[in-house]
């Protein structure tokens, strides 16, 4: 038998053979590009990675989670001005407070700092306690987005880790843009919580968004700490209010946790 | 048109019959020709070729496959024309490398029964084609009933050329095997 009697052989294969291999033939095999697929799946987590990113650049306070960028303070807010406001009671701030208020300049994330060198020469005995705290002053708006109404007074958390400071990042994030704050926060790490806490005081939309918070005295009372802020604003009729956040950096135990501490306003 | 209304226009005698088979399947015998002769003035002739073969052929004959009926009429045609060829111009075409392959199956040698039953043969090879996998099945005949190349087997298979070569060796080697069982001389 040679090759040859054998095609020929195969050439009378039975029909039916035949066509059902001739149906294979034609209808080609579906061979799943895994790589195309692959290398299309990349690209899509590439391309929803970067929407995500540059929806978070653009749209601060959505995600908490990412470092978003610093929030942009209102020009208001840069002026170093001394001017009294009307404080919290409505009566209009003596001369005397004037003088003591230490007003602190804003930087352009809508921040500002205050350190113990801006201390009044005529400061109280009780300035010695203020002299022990660094005070930053952050500005927190609201979170448009959040779908909760928060209706909250001003509150004070005393943070002594970093992983309390994370914490208060994330229960908070719904209901602030914190931008300025995730930003002020960065230099306090774990090694920072070994010698120092962090004293958060949040003053919600009780402060206009032209005025200037500062804290004027801090002190030992009967109940805990007491805080004394001066608020001021220059156009009393501002119905505009944002939020803030002070930072006090105390010394590692210096404010017990079981303690009290009240805020007075001024 | 149906294949069914086709093979009437044959059976009416009706001219019509050739141009329709050209519209269907001139395409798919054309493809077929080529992988024997590797030249397209003879797959063209070869192809005209089928076209007279089936008008003479059908009646009597009635195909229930009317693809699977041209395409056996164009490869005993080709091949017929490649044999004819002389050594010179038999250029390396599809089916004179499936030859070689087939070598794997059979002797070479000349054996005492000369007038092997083709037809018994052929229904040998189908019944062993029929207990194979469809894969292998379908591989063989595409290699060496409508002598497709290996790349051209492996795509609509499905698999890699080197799968293809070592399914149809494995194939060859069981079809060896079989004959040789079933009493062929091989």
């Amino acid at each position: 038998m040679t090759a040859e009697k054998l095609h020929d052989a195969i050439g009378l294969l039975p029909a039916d053979l035949v066509a059902a291999a001739d149906i294979k033939r034609t209808k080609k095999a579906r061979i799943i590009p895994w790589k195309r697929y692959a290398a299309m799946a990349a690209c899509f987590v590439l391309i929803l990675f970067g929407g995500l990113l540059f929806r978070s650049m653009l749209l601060p306070g959505l995600n908490g989670a990412s470092k978003m960028a610093a929030y942009e303070a209102a020009p208001e807010a840069n002026d170093n001005a001394a001017a009294g406001g009307t404080a919290e009671n409505g009566a209009a701030p003596t001369a005397q407070d004037s003088n003591t208020q230490i007003t602190a300049g804003t930087r352009d994330s809508g921040q500002s700092s205050q350190t113990s060198d801006a201390v009044s020469p005529d400061a109280s005995p009780s300035q010695e306690y203020a002299a022990s705290f660094a005070v930053h002053y952050v500005n927190t708006p609201d979170n448009p987005y959040s779908a909760q109404c928060y209706i909250s007074g001003p509150g004070t958390t005393l943070v002594s880790s970093r992983e309390d400071l994370d914490d208060y990042c994330r229960e908070n994030q719904n209901q602030y843009i914190l931008d300025a704050f995730v930003s002020s926060c960065e230099a306090y790490d774990e090694a920072w919580f070994q010698t120092h806490d962090l004293l958060l005081i949040a003053l919600d939309a009780i402060v206009p968004a032209d005025g200037s918070v500062t804290v004027t005295d801090i002190t030992p009372g009967t109940e805990g700490w007491e805080v004394h802020i001066h608020l001021s604003q220059e156009d009393a009729a501002s119905e505009y209010t944002t939020n803030w956040h002070i930072l006090l950096e105390t010394e590692k135990g210096l404010i017990s946790g079981a303690e009290a501490v009240l805020l007075i306003f001024e | 048109m149906e294949d069914e209304q086709i093979i009437s226009l044959y059976w009416d005698r009706d001219e019509a019959a050739i141009r329709e088979t050209q519209i269907k399947y001139e395409r798919y015998l054309t493809k077929i020709a080529y992988n024997i002769l590797n030249n397209t003035d003879d797959s063209r002739e070869s192809v005209n070729d089928t076209y007279l073969a089936a008008w003479n052929s059908m009646p009597p004959h009635r195909p229930s496959i009317l693809s699977a009926y041209l395409a056996k009429l164009t490869r005993r045609i080709s091949i017929d024309c490649f044999r004819s060829r002389t050594r010179d111009k038999r250029m390396a075409s599809e089916y004179a490398i499936s030859l070689s392959e087939l070598d794997d199956c059979v002797s070479g040698g000349n054996t005492t029964e000369e007038t092997v039953n083709v037809k018994l043969l052929a229904d040998t090879i189908g019944i062993y084609l029929r207990l194979q996998s469809e894969e292998a099945r379908t591989a063989f005949i595409g290699r060496y009933y409508f002598l497709d190349s290996i790349k051209e087997v492996a795509a609509y298979c499905g698999m890699s050329e080197s799968k293809a070569k070592s399914l149809l060796y494995r194939t060859r080697t069981g079809l060896k095997e079989y004959l040789e069982k079933e009493g062929f001389c091989v």
